[in-house]
């Protein structure tokens, strides 16, 4: 057996499990070989350190045993649900297909009207009632923290936008905050959309890129909108709408912040002084 | 994960049935042991609890399909090692922008942990809870699938045809693959040998 090979039998060797030939000239090696037989000391005590491992108690979460069976809970609900899916699929598209239609209606009805036009600071409304999810933002020391409030037990999603690459997801508990934090110089001009998967109630968080000189856009999605404002302002931008993809025009009349002009005034736009937010 | 098999067989019928309790108690059998895999996998409560939540979920789901060729806890361990590797893909792919991790407040105070009891003095206990990061930290250093094989036949003492049977490999591949995960995790914990020599 040639010393640089002996590594190659080391395992079998510590677990006796070489045939004898083989055993014989490996011992041989241990018994003549210094080099090789350091290094077989070495890995019998690398093997001593970690089956030390399996004497080391492991503290196991008090709460494993309901986060495991929530999660199954929240499996056999999904299941139920898709299967009532099938059956009322048809049903329920010619359904929404009707409100798709309706809703078109009513927005040609709204371009129409004369009303359209108005300043940021003219528009202030409130957050649609009822919500099964509470969202909220707060920022200390840069780092963005919103906080979901769900009555029930619900996944909640972070997808990156407009890509819709999921980054992460976590489960809340009823009636508990769960908090979500963002470190707004690791996501210079990402925005991100953060929901609820069974209930799909959204915010989005748009954060600033690094000022550019380029002549901003004026026209796009409110989330682009919101995007190009919080590289104006450079501080992030929290959207609390029900539909960011709808089409806007804006024009920044002057240096202030909320000197803006808008093609429809049906959000506020509310400024802090760590973040913008505009709501419904 | 050695609990009696029959035992399991009778569960897994009853669950497969829609009996949730049974379910449950299956779930009770093996939770402890399926986290204490999946901790020594990720090194983070956290992460290890979310693997094990998500094997379960599978099991949940896949219930049906088990044929019992293998023993539960031996399908389990392959669950929970695809769990894991999948969370590691994932984690892989998000690495570009740094969302910290989500926290679940209960209302000020900390989730309550179930600590066994320990009754060596603060020295031991020192050298033993280094001992124990330094071995951590070079598992970690190790790809994915030699750590699996390193904790299942070293932590959690599964025999070799276990190992082959969770990982779906040839009994003789896993063996000259764990040859080799021993001697990457020598040479990782080489320069702290002087510790463990006794």
């Amino acid at each position: 057996m040639k010393p640089e090979k002996a590594a190659e039998y080391y395992s079998a060797y510590y677990e006796n499990s070489l045939p004898s030939g083989l055993k014989s000239q490996f011992e041989d090696l241990l018994s003549n070989n210094p080099r090789v037989a350091s290094d077989y000391a070495d890995f019998v005590a690398s093997l001593d350190s970690i089956d030390f491992l399996a004497e080391v108690p492991v503290a196991v979460p008090g709460d494993l045993h309901e986060k495991i069976l929530r999660r199954i809970d929240r499996a056999a609900y999904d299941e139920k649900q898709s299967k009532k899916a099938g059956w009322f699929g048809d049903w329920r598209l010619t359904l929404l297909g009707g409100l798709a239609g309706v809703a078109i209606l009513s927005g040609v009805i709204a371009m129409n009207r004369p009303s359209a036009g108005g300043t940021a600071e003219a528009s202030l409304a409130g957050i649609a009632p009822n919500r099964a999810i509470d969202f909220s933002i707060s920022e200390s020391a840069g780092v963005f923290t919103v906080k979901a409030v769900t009555a029930k037990a619900e996944e909640i999603t972070v997808v990156r936008q407009p890509q819709g690459t999921l980054e992460r997801s976590v489960m809340t508990e009823p009636g508990r905050p769960t908090l979500l934090e963002f470190t707004g110089e690791s996501l210079k001009g990402e925005t991100l959309m953060i929901q609820g998967k069974k209930d799909k109630l959204a915010v989005w968080i748009a954060f600033p890129s690094a000022s550019s000189s380029a002549e901003p856009k004026t026209a796009g999605t409110l989330r682009e909108f919101a995007s190009t404002f919080a590289t104006r302002v450079q501080r992030p931008v929290f959207i609390q709408t029900t539909d960011p993809e709808r089409s806007i025009n804006w024009r920044f009349t002057g240096n202030g912040i909320t000197d803006i002009e808008f093609t429809e005034n049906r959000f506020s736009i509310e400024v802090k002084s760590a973040y913008v937010r505009l709501r419904d | 994960m050695s609990t009696s098999a029959s035992d399991d067989l009778v569960l897994i019928d009853r669950a497969r049935e829609g009996d949730r309790t049974a379910f449950d108690d299956l779930v009770s059998r093996y939770e402890k042991r399926a986290f204490q895999y999946a901790y020594r996998l990720t090194a983070n409560t956290d992460e290890a609890s979310d693997v094990v939540a998500d094997a379960f979920v599978r099991v949940y789901n896949a219930l049906k399909n088990f044929k019992g060729q293998s023993a539960f806890g031996t399908w389990l361990y392959r669950i929970i090692t695809n769990c894991y590797l999948d969370a590691k893909k994932k984690e892989k792919n998000k690495q570009a922008v740094s969302l910290d991790s989500a926290v679940v407040t209960d209302t000020g105070g900390e989730v309550e942990r179930q600590f066994e009891s320990d009754a060596d003095g603060p020295d031991t206990l020192m050298e033993r809870s280094e001992r124990e990061r330094l071995v951590q930290n070079a598992l970690l250093k190790l790809p994915e699938y030699q750590r699996a094989m390193l904790i299942m036949y070293h932590v959690q003492n599964l025999a070799y045809e276990e190992i082959a049977e969770a990982l779906d490999l040839p009994i003789g591949t896993v063996k000259s693959r764990m040859n080799r995960a021993r001697l990457s995790l020598r040479e990782l914990l080489n320069k702290d040998m002087e510790l463990f020599q006794v």
